[in-house]
């Protein structure tokens, strides 16, 4: 009896604060929308390169024939032909002075930014090419970006694969030809639906955490309602469930707007919905858990935030989830996002039932933190 | 003829005196109208003494908002205690090995010892003579670990088995050598192995690409396959031995994350919440004067704050190629720009649940746009200026090129951040003063 008119009373505080409201919907919106219109291939690391040729230099030892016709070859390759490379500039150096001139002027650019990386052909480069030896590319990368480090050695098959076909080079060629298995068909958003599982689980745990986190602590008329007859747990167990309605709500047209914009899901719907509903019940659990444990509502915005930092930083984007041991994979477990973003990925990518492990995860994290929450209320003091 | 008699001026004092005082008013405000040149150096020097109170005025306004900062200590322990203990954390968990050393588990499949026709003149062949030695090179690769090997030609269902695997993620790549591998290479054509790497997780597909290329070069070197481009790479930027790659890399993202949101949420209640700002108009305190003396005391709470979290980050490990100074700076610009945002979204708010939902639709588009998640060159340019505009997109550059490439602090980042912190100042102060206040 008492719980149905607080959760009435809650609503009408929810209500009350329309332009609350209004985010709550509109934020997730302008979102999506923003996501689902991006389309192109950033993804993939796109090089963008400077070359310097010594071709020119003269050789000695084993390379008589002094040639410097194919580095011409590499560089209109590197200018025109390939897909993942861009061309910034070339440095034709055919002594030593000049090549160190040429170097240090491209060293600038590449610690400006404008480029990736430096590529080097050495003077014996078109002998090498004519004599069917082994050539060497040299190249000088900015080892600041690591997803350029991690790519460079790949990427740059590709203009050589170009440039063995041009020159009659195919013999003893072995060189892999990916198919990539599970990914977002060309004809989708991709990168939307790469970036779902990570900035889905981000808005609703962002928006859901700021409803409930100052649900608490900004309510003036709470600690006077002890007076009545009114129990603590059932405060807590009404703001619980009227922001789980809310969020429910909202939940609801992430799903439907998702769906609009280029959902692409093998798996079942019906399942990623009640994932997106899980992620959104921990986010009110972790709000609730802040707003207990607050003291004013500055203190709740803070911890709001900081919590918010320590679930995006430890969400398994960058500490794989597996690679960690002990205390802290428990510690990222209890973390919604380190379980959503793997759920998520298996069911619209790969078409999986969702993992239950995960699922156990997610829920038993919710239960510590609005457990934690409600216990903390309890022996929190209260001036009426 | 009655003579008209002169009526004696009178005298009466107290008329006299009646009359100056109703005039004296007046003449002194033309008094005061009427420059007095003489009195230059007085004016110069009122001038001063009021600059002197003005700087007293707002030196005790510092103060007490120095002491409202202290009725709520939790918060400033969330404020300053708080960050350096997630870079410690981060320093603790980011040390270990980097992930090109972990092996990617693969099965590999041949179907080399098939039947291979020839197109060209419908000769048959089934030459084997590299599937083996493929093998042994995947076995020696470390960033390969081979779950599985199949000969396709004795198991039909082989493929079908792999890919069960890969959904599964027993493992994360298929190898495939194809029916012509060994036809192929004997012809003097290049010899083609088929990769399926599991792409469902983008961060994975270079990593399984990478370890698929390591084999093939093993594969190539040991069994003499010329030629072959040698490539020879140079690290520039790089971190030296004895720093954590993965600490370095994560922080740079904590830091301008952290310093951002932090000082925004410091900020976004302070205009909004303080309930004594409208008794304080009556004083001869300027509205200006309370927005200087919030600024001042919030500037010197991030220096404090940013000061704890560069020398948490050196504690840790963080390798710096440029200056310590330098990064102090950008990390103060970083954290000045939210603490200009958070006073402009607390100056435009009328209560405070409006501040604090602004605050949530500011923070989530900065984070989302910042380029972390979404490649900001990837994006479509409507896009790409909306996210250059917001400040978080220029904290990971600028932090980067001072603690990776030792790039001095003053570059465009800092001049953008700058210009933005400068503007949302003087919208903020336009609008507290145009701010309607009941007393």
């Amino acid at each position: 009896m008492y719980l149905g008119g607080l959760i009435r009373k809650e609503f009408g505080r929810i209500r009350s604060d329309k332009r609350t409201l209004i985010l709550l919907f509109v934020i997730p919106v302008i979102l999506i929308l923003v996501f689902g219109l991006t389309t192109g291939g950033g993804l993939t690391k796109f090089f963008t390169s400077a070359i310097i040729t010594l071709d020119d230099m003269p050789t000695y030892d084993n390379f008589p024939s002094n040639s410097s016709e194919y580095d011409d070859n590499f560089i209109s390759i590197m200018q025109y032909n390939t897909s993942s490379w861009g061309f910034h500039s070339y440095y034709n150096a055919t002594d030593l002075d000049e090549y160190k001139n040429a170097y240090q002027t491209c060293y600038e650019i590449l610690r400006s930014g404008d480029i990736d990386i430096i590529i080097v052909l050495p003077s014996n480069f078109s002998e090498s090419v004519e004599n069917k030896t082994n050539p060497v590319l040299i190249y000088h990368i900015d080892a600041s970006d690591l997803a350029a480090i991690t790519a460079i050695e790949v990427a740059i098959q590709e203009p050589i694969a170009l440039f063995r076909a041009e020159t009659d080079m195919m013999a003893n060629f072995t060189i892999m030809v990916p198919y990539l298995e599970f990914d977002v068909p060309f004809w989708e958003s991709a990168i939307l639906n790469y970036a779902l599982p990570l900035i889905l689980p981000i808005i609703i745990l962002g928006t859901t955490m700021n409803l409930t986190s100052l649900s608490i602590v900004a309510e003036g008329p709470l600690p006077r309602m002890l007076i009545t007859p009114t129990a603590k747990r059932e405060i807590i167990l009404s703001k619980l469930i009227a922001n789980s309605i809310i969020m429910l709500l909202q939940s609801t047209e992430i799903f439907i707007l998702t769906a609009f914009f280029g959902l692409y899901s093998l798996g079942s719907l019906f399942s990623f919905f009640l994932v997106l509903i899980m992620i959104g019940f921990s986010g009110i659990c972790i709000g609730l858990f802040i707003s207990a444990l607050s003291p004013t509502e500055q203190s709740a915005n803070q911890m709001y935030l900081i919590m918010f930092i320590i679930i995006i930083l430890f969400s398994g984007s960058i500490l794989p989830l597996g690679e960690t041991e002990g205390g802290m994979q428990i510690f990222m477990n209890m973390l919604p996002l380190s379980n959503a973003v793997p759920l998520i990925t298996d069911i619209t990518l790969k078409g999986l039932p969702p993992d239950l492990t995960s699922i156990f995860w997610i829920n038993l994290s919710s239960l510590i933190y609005v457990t934690l929450a409600y216990f903390i209320y309890m022996f929190k003091k209260l001036e009426v | 003829m009655a003579k008209l008699k002169k009526k004696p001026l009178s005298l009466d004092k107290t008329k006299i005196k009646e009359r100056i005082s109703k005039i004296k008013p007046s003449f002194n405000k033309i008094k005061k109208k009427t420059p007095k040149p003489k009195l230059n150096l007085k004016k110069h020097g009122s001038k001063i003494s009021n600059l002197k109170v003005n700087a007293l005025r707002i030196f005790k306004q510092v103060i007490k908002e120095f002491r409202l900062l202290w009725t709520d200590k939790f918060n400033l322990f969330l404020a300053i205690v708080v960050p350096p203990l997630i870079i410690i954390m981060l320093g603790f968990t980011m040390t270990d090995a980097p992930p090109e050393t972990q092996s990617i588990p693969c099965m590999l499949i041949s179907y080399d010892s098939n039947t291979f026709i020839n197109q060209n003149d419908f000769t048959e062949s089934n030459l084997d003579n590299y599937t083996m030695p493929y093998v042994e090179a995947v076995n020696k690769s470390i960033m390969l670990e081979l779950v599985r090997f199949y000969n396709a030609t004795e198991e039909i269902y082989a493929m079908e088995a792999a890919r069960n695997a890969l959904l599964s993620g027993e493992i994360n790549i298929i190898l495939s050598l194809p029916v012509d591998f060994t036809e192929l290479l004997d012809f003097g054509l290049p010899g083609l192995i088929d990769c399926v790497p599991d792409a469902s997780n983008i961060q994975y597909i270079q990593q399984s690409l990478n370890s698929v290329y390591d084999s093939i070069k093993i594969f190539v070197n040991d069994n003499n396959l010329t030629p072959q481009f040698q490539i020879q790479g140079f690290e520039e930027f790089t971190i030296p031995e004895g720093y954590s790659n993965n600490f370095n890399s994560s922080i740079v993202m904590a830091l301008s994350f952290m310093v951002f949101g932090i000082a925004l949420v410091l900020s976004i209640l302070v205009i909004v919440q303080e309930k004594p700002i409208a008794r304080l108009l009556l004083t001869p305190v300027k509205r200006s004067e309370i927005l200087l003396s919030k600024f001042i005391t919030y500037t010197l709470v991030l220096v404090f704050q940013v000061s704890l979290l560069v020398i948490s980050g050196l504690v840790m490990g963080l390798y710096i190629a440029g200056t310590i100074t330098d990064l102090f700076l950008a990390l103060f610009m970083i954290g000045f720009s939210g603490l200009a945002m958070g006073v402009f979204i607390s100056s435009q708010s009328k209560t405070k649940t409006q501040a604090n939902q602004l605050f949530l639709a500011v923070f989530l588009v900065a984070v989302l746009l910042s380029g972390i998640f979404i490649p900001i060159e990837g994006m479509p340019v409507y896009l790409q200026v909306i996210a250059y505009i917001l400040p978080l997109s220029h904290g990971d550059p600028l932090l980067r090129g001072i603690i990776q490439k030792g790039q001095s602090v003053l570059g465009i980042h800092f001049i953008w951040l700058l210009v933005i912190s400068i503007i949302l100042i003087i919208i903020s102060f336009v609008i507290f003063q145009r701010r309607k206040y009941e007393v």
